[in-house]
């Protein structure tokens, strides 16, 4: 199961986070594991955002 | 999620504007880091670094100091970590990497400065960095003669304490080094209450030598023909070598290397077959500046060393273990460090030594010797490390560059030539 540690996008959160990166056909997996380890976890949102390494936006 | 608002108004930062910068990096993440395919699992701890960057190890630092620790914030791969961890203080790197900050080092500095003396200042005096707000004493040192007036002007707001790095390496040179070792062992024993010992300075002495030798594992890796990790991947981890700490970075380095030994065996790259292999030279990448690399790998080319600051000059060379005595050890430690071979130095030819010996380990197909702009003994150096690579038949592109993206499609237009010509 794919799974990435990401940074918070901000349209989600207005300070710094980690985030895990998941695929969508996956979410109900991942929200039952999460329930049966007792994760703590602000919510599981969807963005359209693409990764796009030539972009070459750096910041 | 931890919410470090709180955190960085009590470090008297500038919240509004640093959510600026905030706004920008994960977009910027997402685009370097996260769109590469088949990254190693064990990336896992330094992704999470750099997400949480102005977060989780700041928290670290002031839970530090609370508790009556002192923080060094550091600039340059010179300044000796061992005799501060060994006082009981924490090293922390204040390099900085973005445009974001360039502005605000202009309103001090003249336009003609190079991009990172400017971010250095920008970061401070903006308010928009909390490592810049944690270290209680920078220190500075006089590699080049950007840096050493920006510290006159750094140092009317925080203290500072410039190390005097020698221009040459002469016996005498080496012997004046260590003497400006040992009078940051008095600043930190002084600021921190704690005595340097033999016990203390040896074992962070083997602490560092054992990062620098975990790195220097990571980097041999990149040596293999199938290539198990990202150049882009390696940057950012030499990056978060200056911030971390040194104990857990190097345990998540050592782990990181287990995995890409796997992958090793199995034949694993993290490029197609046939994709040029290019040695990145020149001066030094501060954490967030991922452009080059960014450039490269997308041009179909991969970076497989870098002989910069934030590559083998940080690591290569241990320190030596057998000093019994502080001051046998800070020789020792000024021996080492006086092995870097920076461009400040007079004449400088253990670089080129360095760059073509590395070109042949690493097998490359080329030389990429970047500069930032206004870098003046990086870019007059470049022409003289130009010939010498032209000698030895080591085709070389050389390229300046600053912060910004907007020469960002030349320059790949640049890569995309020179890869294709290289190696043939």
């Amino acid at each position: 199961m794919y799974a990435q540690i990401s940074p918070t996008p901000r349209e989600l959160s207005v300070c710094c986070g980690i985030s895990l990166l998941i695929h969508q056909e996956d979410i109900d997996t991942i929200r039952k594991l999460a329930e049966e380890q007792e994760l703590e976890y602000i919510g599981i949102e969807g963005l359209d955002n693409e990764f796009n390494n030539r972009r070459h936006r750096y910041g | 999620m931890a919410d470090y608002h709180q955190m960085w108004k009590d470090l008297g930062m500038d919240v509004d504007n640093h959510d600026v910068l905030c706004n920008v990096l994960p977009g910027a993440i997402g685009d370097v880091f996260l769109s590469q395919e088949n990254r190693p699992e064990k990336m896992d701890y330094f992704d999470f670094v750099l997400a949480e960057v102005h977060g989780v190890r700041p928290a670290e630092l002031v839970d530090f100091r609370e508790k009556g620790g002192k923080v060094f914030g550091t600039f340059c791969a010179y300044v000796p970590d061992e005799v501060i961890f060994a006082a009981g203080g924490i090293a922390t790197g204040l390099c900085a990497g973005s445009q974001f900050w360039v502005p605000g080092g202009e309103k001090y500095l003249p336009a003609n400065t190079c991009p990172l003396i400017k971010a250095m200042l920008g970061a401070r005096f903006d308010r928009t960095c909390p490592f810049y707000r944690l270290a209680d004493v920078y220190i500075g040192e006089t590699t080049c003669d950007g840096k050493k007036k920006a510290y006159e002007i750094l140092g009317t707001d925080v203290p500072m304490h410039v190390m005097d790095l020698p221009q040459m390496k002469r016996d005498k040179d080496v012997k004046k080094w260590a003497e400006e070792i040992r009078e940051l062992k008095a600043l930190v024993e002084k600021e921190t209450g704690n005595e340097v010992t033999p016990e203390n300075l040896a074992e962070n002495i083997k602490k560092i030598n054992a990062k620098r030798s975990a790195l220097k594992r990571l980097y041999d890796l990149r040596k293999e023909k199938n290539i198990p990790i990202s150049g882009t991947d390696t940057l950012l981890i030499s990056q978060i070598a200056y911030y971390d700490d040194p104990e857990r970075f190097t345990q998540m380095v050592n782990t990181l290397c287990d995995e890409l030994d796997q992958r090793v065996k199995d034949g694993v790259s993290v490029f197609p077959a046939g994709t040029k292999r290019i040695l990145v030279t020149g001066t030094p990448m501060a954490i967030p500046n991922w452009k080059m690399h960014n450039l490269i790998e997308t041009s179909g080319a991969a970076v497989v060393c870098e002989e910069t600051c934030t590559g083998t000059r940080y690591f290569e060379n241990n320190v030596d273990e057998s000093g019994k005595t502080v001051d046998e050890m800070i020789d020792k430690i000024a021996e080492r460090y006086m092995g870097i071979n920076c461009a400040c130095f007079t004449p400088n030819t253990g670089r080129f030594d360095d760059v073509v010996r590395l070109a042949k380990e690493y097998d490359v197909d080329g030389v990429i010797d970047v500069t930032l702009k206004f870098c003046q003994t990086y870019d007059i150096e470049g022409a003289t490390l130009e010939k010498r690579l032209q000698e030895e038949n080591i085709p070389v592109l050389r390229i300046e560059t600053d912060y910004t993206d907007a020469d960002a499609q030349q320059l790949k237009t640049r890569i995309e030539a020179f890869c294709e010509v290289i190696g043939e």
